[in-house]
């Protein structure tokens, strides 16, 4: 990829240039305390939009994939019924988003596109996401002491599956573009050529950040391993749902979560409507059948599912992307904390207890 | 007492209990982010204590579980408090300098002894002991408890403060009594006198002075007397004197756990009801007002750790629907009243003037941070994260003595199980929201698709014993009647209790008789019905 | 790439008429609204299932027990639930929505010249059925064809005119089964249950290029598995259809994966050794 450099006071500038081809930008903003969110850019907000801050908690997939979507409506006339399809597609950019959460796009990508069927109410989103991938570069302010997308591989610089990728060098940014779309805002006046100077600070700077990363799920791989072998004990699990509270915290802020339910709404006389809402295999009721028998009623069961759909090496051979991206959000928001590191960790620990010879 | 109707201190202080004591309530299911602090306080080093009847996803992670036969709370507290004395735990300097009556609790403590508690209570001795010495040695310790409705009966609550007393362990950080609300902004209802015998800011109503303070704000008379508790306007209309209701955001015809709503409705003369939804209440109201919900309002919150908390307004209500607040404030205008307020802001203002504790706060300095917990005054603006620290003089706590008395119900042969009448935790799926909920209502709704008359909750040596089988219908006898139900088993439910979350007042009927009502404790004996 | 079309979108469906099946039981006969939706969907395969619209209601699964060889298409539902309770209350002429074949069918060609046996419990003969009638259709195409079937009791028999015809039909052979009966029901047959079957003195069960169709509740089919391992049957010759909780149909909601399963897409048909390397316990 060709790369280039803008001014640091230009950066919000492609904001305004993307708002003046019709997009509906995203941003991420500050909120109260910790808080942070991703938000419609205004005229009134746009002075906010923060390029360096923690990942907002609620997931940038419900850009593409809404926590609630209108799948249909059907309206019944006189014995008659009318079908009929709904279908958003604004034409939208997110700007700022985190290579993690590029990484779960593309996940989103692989699993609605990809797979035995394609989902067109996803297709038609993604069609018209632009995505603008912010690196990672502020150890106070980017990374959260829960990240790990360094061991998922997906940050702090996603390598692909972004539209444009902005970096903060300094006094200035770099810019790569990933598609065709994100040339064409590189053409701009506001972006110049970058030379081997700014390749090197860039590869520096990369460097030292991933120094910053706090998490030691350094045996992520080995998880994935274990877990698809299905060689871990049930005990290991049972320990597990000692501390799950069946919240579906983890499911509902991970960006690579693709499950929901359907439901019919009355929406007016002999009118409803069909929509789609997230679900959690977190939850009891996900897998209970009429008539009551439910496959998956213990926690632990359902915390075995979980990882087990999240790091088995058949899904992510088969969609050629894993389930897990490192983003972290599942262990800052688990009350009992039973995130991802912490059950790598719990499965590490269960391992190596194999380790221990007995004395003869 | 402690003179504090809320939690002394903050969630996130229990990451510096060294002890903490979470007493008969389900955390994980009712407060789970409760439950987390407490999980991630054990995680860090914590010794964790759990008691109640019943065992519930916290407990696994707990050190001591002290499982009670139900009915022997009190018992349970007032044994732990004779295990500090006799060890000479007590802290003596912070009892001098701050609390009353420790004679006459010291009278009725020497009653109680640990065996027989422990006899009583049906869990061994040295745990009852290991936990009040853990208690009493900690350097912070915290004790939680629900003020939801069913295990909290006054003894025990009384016992449990007495112990906190007893060592001292109020007014630091990670050092308190947590009465943990269930219901959003049950702390700011009561906070505002939502309560038959009290004025906003706790004021008694009898209390001339506080009264007539109001009746000069306010401009206008206020009865003397307390008036009648919700209990009694729902279940004989305080005695037939009530005859009109107005609701505000509440469902009892649904919900309320207590007397017979829909009946006592029924025979008011007027029903006014302000609600997001039509509920099953509303079938009895003569007027309803759909009112804005959060998100479409800008409102304040009190939560359990007694914090103000500001909600911004994010989307605009449906076309014709307001704010409660501004209801109420256009119907008393249109009797006469010169209620004049622009905003809910105005509001939070003038609770300010009548609740001194609230003083501090506005809608202004709410929307920084994560808003202010009370008190929040001129001298403490930013608020006052736990209560009692020492730099404020002059609090003295009571000691509350609790009679050493036998368990609230005895099982003999012939009736030897305890039968405990419901569980709040499932009434949930009769809630307006959750019902609207898709994910929500699926989850509160399995119990009772699993089990469609309802269930009794009981432990699987108990079942195998009586040749029980989950899904077996079952005769429950007590000696005033007998209720059929099915066997549900479940291992979280204690050896020798029972537990039937649903259908409680026919239950109650069936078992007891017409006219008892409200009794949650009976004995009984359980056989195998047959088809 | 061409556009996909919309995997969720249910097609106008008439209601022709209703038949009372067993307690709780209908078989509802309908048709597509639009003749090309008709024709596109007969040509799905035994085994596979449709999803099926209540509009205000919901969604849900149903097995297709007609072979697509017969001319009528039905469904044969349970009322459960608040869906399927709003099918049970449909008038013919009435219209719904169903959208499918899903799911990925038995393999009926690949059984060509093999011998079938058919084992099912309870409402497991509805997905069978379709088999059944299929094979019946290509007789030639089959060795011997064996079915097993048994329910609690005698009102509970599924397809009972169907079974009429296969005990005394020459070309297969069909043993019923009650587990019991009570006194004034009129039942000469086997009473035990669906292994009894196996166990009756005239009972020759192929195992040598054979395949083994297995349908019917958890315990029943715990047993027969046992009973077909018994025998000699290798895991790859057992086939069974899988049920779990469904609302998409189209492999993307998440609720009907079994380990590394999706039973709507990748089933809801498995072999038995399929089953027990999903990772998961069914």
């Amino acid at each position: 990829m060709k790369a280039r450099v803008l001014d640091r006071r230009d950066v919000l500038k492609i904001v305004d240039l993307l708002r003046r081809q019709g997009y509906e930008v995203i941003a991420p903003f500050h909120g109260r305390g910790r808080d942070t969110f991703f938000d419609i850019v205004t005229d009134e907000n746009r002075e906010r939009i923060q390029i360096h801050l923690p990942n907002p908690y609620y997931p940038p997939k419900r850009f593409v994939l809404p926590h609630i979507e209108r799948l249909l409506k059907a309206t019944s006339n006189n014995g008659d019924i009318y079908i009929e399809p709904t279908y958003e597609q604004p034409k939208r950019a997110i700007f700022g988003i985190r290579s993690c959460d590029i990484a779960g796009i593309y996940h989103l990508d692989r699993f609605y596109m990809g797979r035995e069927f394609r989902d067109i109410y996803y297709e038609k989103r993604r069609k018209n996401l632009l995505l603008v991938n912010m690196v990672c570069t502020d150890p106070d302010e980017d990374i959260n002491r829960e990240c790990f997308c360094m061991c998922a591989d997906t940050g702090p610089a996603s390598r692909d599956h972004f539209d444009l990728q902005l970096m903060d060098l300094g006094d200035e940014f770099m810019a790569v573009a990933g598609t065709s779309d994100g040339e064409a805002i590189l053409a701009d006046a506001l972006f110049r050529k970058g030379n081997e100077a700014h390749i090197k600070k860039r590869s520096a700077i990369l460097d030292e950040v991933r120094g910053h990363f706090k998490n030691t799920t350094s045996w992520f791989s080995a998880a994935v391993r274990y877990v698809s072998q299905g060689s871990i004990l049930d005990k290991t699990w049972e320990a597990v749902g000692d501390r799950c509270l069946e919240c579906g915290g983890c499911t509902y802020v991970c960006p690579a979560c693709t499950c929901f339910t359907v439901s019919d709404r009355q929406v007016g006389p002999g009118e409803i409507e069909r929509v789609r809402i997230w679900d959690s295999c977190a939850l009891a009721g996900f897998t209970r059948m009429a008539g009551g028998h439910n496959p998956r009623r213990a926690v632990h069961d359902r915390r075995n599912r979980r990882f087990f759909r999240k790091l088995a090496s058949h899904f992510i051979q088969k969609e050629l992307s894993m389930a897990c991206v490192g983003c972290g959000r599942c262990a800052a928001v688990c009350h009992g904390d039973v995130g991802m590191p912490s059950v790598v960790e719990m499965i590490r620990r269960a391992t190596t207890e194999n380790d221990k010879y007995e004395s003869t | 007492m402690i003179g504090a109707p809320a939690t002394t201190n903050s969630f996130h202080e229990l990451a510096q209990s060294e002890v903490i004591i979470v007493s008969s309530v389900d955390l994980g299911k009712r407060l789970p982010t409760i439950a987390g602090a407490v999980i991630r306080a054990k995680l860090k080093g914590a010794k964790l204590i759990v008691t109640g009847t019943r065992s519930h996803r916290v407990v696994k992670n707990a050190d001591i579980f002290l499982q009670n036969k139900p009915g022997a709370d009190s018992l349970l507290y007032g044994a732990m408090a004779k295990v500090i004395v006799d060890h000479g735990l007590m802290n003596l300097p912070f009892i001098k300098k701050h609390c009353r009556d420790y004679d006459k609790f010291i009278a009725t403590v020497v009653n109680y002894d640990l065996l027989e508690a422990a006899e009583a209570c049906g869990v061994h001795a040295d745990l009852i002991e290991a936990a009040a010495l853990a208690y009493a040695r900690a350097g912070s310790a915290a004790i939680l408890y629900s003020t939801g409705l069913e295990y909290g009966d006054t003894d025990s609550i009384k016992a449990m403060v007495n112990l906190c007393l007893l060592s001292g362990h109020i007014g630091k950080e990670g050092s308190g009594i947590f009465a943990l609300t269930e219901h959003n902004n049950l702390q700011g209802a009561c906070d505002m006198g939502m309560l038959p015998d009290r004025l906003p800011g706790y004021g008694a109503v009898r209390d001339d002075l506080i009264r007539s303070e109001f009746e000069k704000q306010w401009k206008t008379g206020i009865p003397s007397r307390p008036g009648v508790a919700a209990k009694w306007v729902l279940s004989d209309r305080g005695k037939g004197s009530i005859h009109a209701v107005w609701l505000c955001r509440y469902d009892p015809v649904s919900t309320a756990f207590f007397g017979n709503a829909a009946d006592c409705l029924e025979q008011c003369d007027l029903v006014i009801l302000q609600h997001l939804f039509l509920t099953e209440t509303a079938k009895y109201a003569h007027v309803v007002l759909p009112t804005a919900m959060f998100g479409e309002e800008q409102v304040t919150f009190t939560s359990g750790e007694r914090r103000i908390q500001l909600a911004k307004q994010v989307i605009d209500p449906p076309s014709g629907i307001t704010p409660a607040w501004q209801q109420i404030m256009r119907i008393a205008q249109d009797m006469g009243a010169d209620w004049k307020y622009d905003s809910a802001a105005d509001i939070m203002d003038e609770i300010g003037t009548v609740a001194p504790f609230y003083s501090g706060a506005n809608y202004e300095n709410l929307a920084r941070e994560y808003g202010r917990q009370w008190p929040c005054t001129k001298d403490r603006p930013l608020g006052t994260p736990f209560l009692f620290s020492e730099d404020i003089p002059g609090h003295t706590f009571k000691f509350i003595p609790v009679e050493r008395h036998d368990e609230a119900v005895v099982t003999n042969k012939d009736y030897p199980l305890l039968l405990v009448l419901g569980h709040s935790l499932y009434y949930w799926h009769r809630n307006v929201l959750i019902k609207h909920s898709e994910t929500l209502r699926r989850e509160y709704q399995a119990p009772l698709l699993d089990y469609p008359e309802g269930f009794a909750g009981i432990n699987p040596d108990d079942a195998k014993k009586y040749g029980i089988h989950d899904g077996d219908r079952i005769r429950l006898r007590s000696d005033t009647g007998s209720t059929v139900t099915v066997a549900a088993l479940s291992h979280e439910v204690r050896s020798g209790a029972l537990f039937m979350p649903f259908f409680v007042k026919q239950v109650e009927q069936q078992i007891l008789g017409p006219q008892k009502s409200g009794v949650h404790l009976i004995r009984v004996c359980v056989e195998k019905e047959e088809e | 790439m061409n556009p996909p079309e919309n995997i969720y979108l249910p097609k106008t469906a008439i209601l022709d008429r209703v038949t009372d099946d067993i307690a709780d039981v209908k078989t509802f006969y309908w048709h597509f609204e639009d003749e090309a939706d008709q024709k596109a969907f007969k040509k799905f395969r035994p085994g596979q299932f449709a999803q099926v619209s209540l509009f205000g209601f919901g969604e849900f699964p149903a097995s297709l027990p007609p072979s697509p060889t017969e001319d009528e298409t039905f469904f044969t539902i349970r009322a459960v639930g608040s869906c399927t309770a709003a099918l049970h209350r449909l008038k013919p002429g009435d219209k719904f929505g169903v959208r499918g074949p899903y799911g990925n069918g038995f393999p009926m060609e690949e059984y060509y010249g093999k011998n079938l046996v058919f084992v099912a419990g309870g409402i497991g003969l509805i997905p069978l059925r379709s088999c059944i009638v299929y094979a019946l259709k290509y007789r030639d195409k089959y060795d011997r064809i064996q079915v097993f079937y048994g329910s609690k009791t005698p009102r509970e028999l599924m397809y009972l005119p169907n079974l009429r015809e296969w005990e005394t039909s020459a070309g297969i052979e069909c043993k019923l089964t009650v587990d019991k009966k009570n006194s004034t029901e009129a039942w000469d047959g086997n009473i035990g249950v669906v292994g009894s079957l196996f166990k009756l003195p005239d009972t020759h069960i192929p195992v040598d290029n054979t395949v083994a169709f297995v349908c019917g509740p958890p315990i029943m089919f715990r047993f027969v598995i046992k009973d077909l391992l018994a025998f000699g049957f290798q895991g790859q010759n057992i086939v069974s259809t899988l049920e779990r909780y469904m609302k998409c149909g189209v492999g993307k909601c998440g609720h009907c994966c079994i380990g590394v399963a999706y039973v709507c897409t990748e089933g809801p048909v498995f072999t038995y050794e399929h089953i027990k390397k999903l990772g998961e316990d069914i």
